[in-house]
């Protein structure tokens, strides 16, 4: 019997490189290898790439051009974005304020901040679907922190906060909002005037773009200091050489998800509806995390009361499928996520939590196939007494 | 013969509650893979430092 190829579903974790990102590079990568910042005319392809790659980025967002930064990706991005919050010191409060919910791209820089610069990190709560609980925010916010860093959709569960909604309050008492949007790039439309934020994060290799290479927007006028220190690249900010491959394979990797977004979701739907109907009708038990409406599409966080999370990832990863998991074990104890913990599923559920993200280049029959592959597993643990404890 | 290393596959597969083993052949047969794939994932923990396998 022929093997099935391995099917991907960790879109979440990082997405193919669409080919056409691909062949678009390629001549940067081979013949067009011209510093962007050298005076000759063999480097003018190479500028004229990069000042290409930053309006078509700026287009899908609804930026300027030069309100676009690039980066390594989105971990630099979001440290940029909360040093920034300690350079311009906007309210001299040496506050900042976050969510629970937040990546360690987050999370780490602002432990580096406290440490380093002394400021306070507040922390304002989500509720158990993820949301931020808007009073506690008004409450929190009426501080007057230097900064506001929220993410624009969760990674774990799905979860798209109202944007909109924490700038709005937060330019009551203008104060600078990031959001980290790296997960949402992509695949949901954004436009940064409409959020109304004062920098967003994003990284190529979560929207089909190449891994090393990302973008922070900053709207004009915000306060702004340097990240790496070096030659004059990035309007003087972050220096280095531009990856100009890498840069025109991200841009070419946004417009064609901005262009097909809207038959890409269609797809999605009809795949996760596929998965949720299988898990349903055979595993009542179970339940789906994140907020049932404002969500990512093809995001499903699942919860299994009984099993272990990480167990049914190794038999999928086994069976030639690749998922996620809520909770790992390390060498002591299994270790669940800070976003599980936030939205306080209980221990039971969060042990037994996988991430599933289907992508553009899943189909509804792998997430049919997925879903089956769980139940039987659940069926098997149920054999030998570990579920239903 | 169910040894440590197949306790340990049971429990690191099918949850560290459980509360029967199986031999890794049956395991295989089980969750529709090779018993190959199965001694592969053991090598594979093992590097990680698992102190379920020996």
């Amino acid at each position: 019997m022929k093997k099935r190829p391995y099917i991907y579903a960790d879109n979440a974790a990082t997405t193919r490189l669409a080919p056409e990102a691909l062949e678009a590079m390629m001549s940067y990568l081979t013949d067009e290898y011209g510093n962007p910042s050298s005076l000759y005319s063999f480097s003018r392809s190479a500028k004229k790439a990069l000042a290409d790659a930053r309006a078509v980025i700026a287009e899908c967002i609804g930026a300027s051009p030069e309100e676009i930064f690039f980066t390594s990706g989105g971990t630099e991005s979001d440290n940029w974005a909360i040093n920034n919050f300690v350079f311009a010191e906007f309210h001299r409060k040496r506050k900042i304020l976050i969510s629970p919910v937040e990546h360690h791209a987050i999370l780490n820089s602002c432990s580096k901040v406290a440490l380093v610069s002394h400021y306070v990190i507040g922390t304002t709560p989500v509720d158990k679907t993820g949301k931020i609980i808007i009073p506690d925010y008004e409450e929190h916010v009426s501080e007057c922190p230097d900064g506001i860093s929220i993410m624009l959709a969760n990674n774990e569960i799905g979860t798209i906060e109202d944007i909109e909604h924490l700038t709005r309050i937060a330019h009551r008492y203008n104060l600078p909002f990031h959001t980290d949007a790296v997960q949402a790039m992509g695949h949901i439309p954004i436009n940064v005037k409409t959020l109304d934020v004062d920098m967003l994060s994003a990284s190529a290799h979560k929207f089909h773009g190449p891994k090393g290479i990302g973008f922070l927007y900053v709207k004009s006028e915000t306060p702004m200091g340097s990240f790496i220190e070096g030659g004059q690249q990035e309007a003087g900010r972050r220096a280095g050489t531009e990856n100009v491959a890498a840069i025109v394979g991200m841009a070419t990797a946004l417009r064609l998800c901005c262009e097909r977004m809207n038959e890409v979701t269609a797809r999605l739907a009809e795949m996760t509806a596929c998965f949720r109907k299988i898990i349903n009708t055979n595993l009542p038990e179970a339940t789906f995390n994140g907020d049932p409406e404002h969500r990512l599409p093809g995001h499903i966080s699942l919860s299994i009361p009984g099993i272990s999370g990480e167990g049914l990832l190794h038999v999928l990863d086994l069976q030639g499928i690749a998922i996620s998991t809520g909770a790992a074990c390390n060498s002591k104890s299994t270790e669940i996520s800070h976003v599980l913990k936030a939205i306080e599923l209980p221990e039971k559920l969060a042990k037994g939590t996988v991430r599933i993200t289907f992508g553009a280049y899943n189909t509804v029959d792998q997430a049919q196939y997925i879903a089956d592959k769980i139940v039987k597993y659940y069926k098997t643990a149920v054999g030998v007494g570990h579920a239903r404890s | 013969m169910v040894d440590k290393n197949a306790v340990g596959l049971n429990k690191k597969l099918l949850g560290e509650n459980v509360s029967k083993f199986f031999c890794l052949s049956c395991l295989a047969e089980n969750l529709g893979v090779s018993v190959e794939d199965l001694i592969a994932k053991i090598e594979e923990f093992k590097a990680q430092g698992c102190k379920l396998f020996s």
